[in-house]
């Protein structure tokens, strides 16, 4: 009995030796997944990932979703990102806060716009997107830090209180965000933590370069813009015209 | 005039103008088919595998073997410090010159040998044998451990191999009673059925193993396993050594087909096309199949592809012989 279960395993191998084939065999004569490049190309592949960048808001697609949380700088094993705040306008008369705009504009930051500052609890905020000044909870906070002396811009344990309900409103954009690919190591840990989903994967397949510097300093604000319909610019992003859409 | 006239006068015996004009013929035939037999195997793999192979250089690739020759001829030759230099030399010739030797009995059409012999099975096993003697000399002159190990498998492959293949084919020469392939392919009919193959099955699959093996193809390649002994027996050598192991290869690939061809297959027989067309029709199905199996099935582990040979290919072609032994006598 044993022998003949010997003999029927050794059959039963034997024939799957002759499945294989086949799977081989029909492998031959299905079509090819390769693409013969350069004479044909892929469009974009949905799974690829390339290097990082920016996504656009809904409303606005030249202005990326980025809030300046530096979560992804601080969480690149590379150190590759560079990210800066847009800064924003000092206002010449120091503590009045959410009042009207400085008379004159401070100067660009990497090309970008000025933008005009609100002065509140001594710290430097933005405007909002749409301009509007902060929401009307402000004021008691506002009155409040308006009793404080003109507090150091980076007092960061003196504003936590007042600064609670102003921070809903005020938003941070990136003034600067750039990204060393030489660097980079793929890891997409900067995707992965961005709290507002501000970063994707280019399915650029056909990235290539001639120089190293096209690279090491890759402007992802400029390149969000081009994509999003407005000027062209170049690899290494020189900024467009204007800081149109800009807060 | 005929041949025999232009051999006399030229003042030499038919048979050897025969022979020398049939070496020459198969000296191009075996040249232009390593080149066509590298292209063929780059692409059969790579339509295995769902790409197109080389299509680049020439059209559909086909040129892609001769830029690989003349980049392998531009490179060094270079000896290993410390090992045989004439052993290490002498090794790819020793396995590269006897092809010609095996090819020289085959049949390639009803009249189409370059030397007729009635001991053709003979000549061809014998050859066989000596490149195991190439193996070896490649390893031991290479000054290499790895190559060693290499070298020291691929003899002990071939030398257990070789048993089970002479017995397959000792079965045919038991039914047709004749040692020499002219014969043997004028018993066999047209069609397939009227083929040795189809009354020799059992053989012809032990053949078709044992060749497999005898010339380390895969599954049998643990030899010249890249992954396991960075190319075993011929790690050292680069350039046209290399090229020749490579070329004899395949040109060992063509000997075993063609053998198999004319004593399971049918030789040149075969309805409506010409002989010599049936005949490479046939050898190149083979070769095809052992192109099939190398892209099909992983390499097996030495002690396996010894128990192979030693526990179930010789009693089974011991056995099958001792039927046909049977067989033929009450017949």
């Amino acid at each position: 009995m044993h022998c003949l279960d010997t003999v029927r395993e050794r059959a039963k191998s034997l024939w799957s030796l002759v499945v294989g084939l086949r799977v081989t065999g029909d492998n031959m004569l299905r079509p090819q997944i390769t693409v013969h490049y350069p004479r044909r190309t892929v469009e974009s592949l949905a799974g690829y990932r390339g290097h990082v960048q920016l996504v656009g808001k809904a409303d606005n697609p030249a202005e990326p979703r980025c809030i300046c949380c530096m979560m992804c700088v601080n969480s690149c094993p590379s150190a590759c990102i560079t990210v800066q705040v847009k800064e924003e306008a000092p206002a010449p008369e120091a503590p009045k806060p959410r009042d009207k705009a400085p008379a004159a504009p401070a100067e660009a930051v990497a090309g970008t716009a000025p933008d005009r500052a609100v002065e509140h609890g001594g710290r430097l905020i933005p405007r909002t997107r749409d301009g509007l000044v902060p929401p009307p909870e402000a004021p008691a906070a506002a009155a409040k830090s308006a009793a404080r002396p003109a507090a150091k811009a980076a007092g960061k344990g003196e504003d936590k209180a007042g600064d609670k309900p102003v921070k809903k409103a005020a938003k941070k954009a990136p003034g600067i965000w750039s990204l060393d690919f030489t660097l980079c190591s793929l890891c997409g840990t900067c995707v992965a933590v961005c709290p507002v989903d501000s970063l994707e994967y280019s399915s650029n397949v056909y990235l290539a370069g001639r120089d190293r510097r096209e690279f090491s300093g890759m402007d992802m604000l400029a390149r969000l813009r081009a994509g999003a319909g407005a000027a062209k610019s170049g690899p290494d992003g020189d900024a467009p015209a204007g800081g149109e859409g800009a807060a | 005039m005929n041949l025999h006239t232009l051999a006399q006068s030229l003042g030499v015996a038919l048979p050897l103008a025969q022979m020398v004009i049939g070496l020459v013929a198969l000296a191009a035939f075996v040249g232009v088919n390593a080149v066509l037999l590298v292209w063929m195997e780059r692409k059969v793999a790579g339509h295995f595998q769902r790409r197109p192979g080389p299509y680049e250089v020439g059209p559909w690739g086909l040129l892609q073997t001769v830029a690989d020759a003349v980049k392998l001829v531009g490179k060094q030759l270079f000896t290993p410090p410390g090992g045989d230099r004439t052993l290490f030399w002498a090794a790819p010739f020793t396995a590269f010159l006897p092809v010609f030797v095996m090819l020289l009995p085959l049949p390639w059409g009803r009249a189409l040998i370059a030397y007729p012999l009635n001991l053709g099975i003979l000549l061809v096993l014998s050859f066989a044998g000596l490149n195991v003697l190439a193996l070896c000399l490649a390893g031991w002159g290479s000054n290499n451990k790895w190559a060693l190990i290499g070298a020291a498998r691929a003899v002990a492959q071939s030398v257990a191999y070789e048993i089970p293949l002479l017995l397959a084919v000792l079965a045919v020469v038991f039914m047709t009673g004749s040692l020499d392939f002219a014969a043997i392919v004028q018993i066999q009919g047209d069609m397939p059925w009227q083929w040795l193959g189809a009354t020799q099955p059992l053989a012809f699959v032990i053949y078709v193993v044992c060749a497999v093996a005898e010339t380390n193809r895969a599954p049998f390649d643990l030899p010249e396993a890249e992954s396991e002994l960075t190319a075993g027996f011929h790690t050292e050598y680069s350039g046209m050594g290399f090229g020749l192991f490579f070329l004899a290869e395949y040109a060992n690939m063509i000997v075993v087909s063609a053998v198999a061809t004319s004593l399971f297959l049918g030789g040149w027989k075969g309805p409506v096309l010409p002989g010599p067309w049936w005949f490479l029709l046939k050898v190149y199905a083979l070769i095809f199949l052992i192109m099939w199996f190398r892209w099909t099935y992983p390499r097996t582990r030495f002690d396996q592809l010894l128990n192979l040979a030693w526990k179930w290919l010789i009693p089974l072609a011991l056995a099958n012989l001792l039927v046909t032994a049977v067989l033929v006598k009450l017949a």
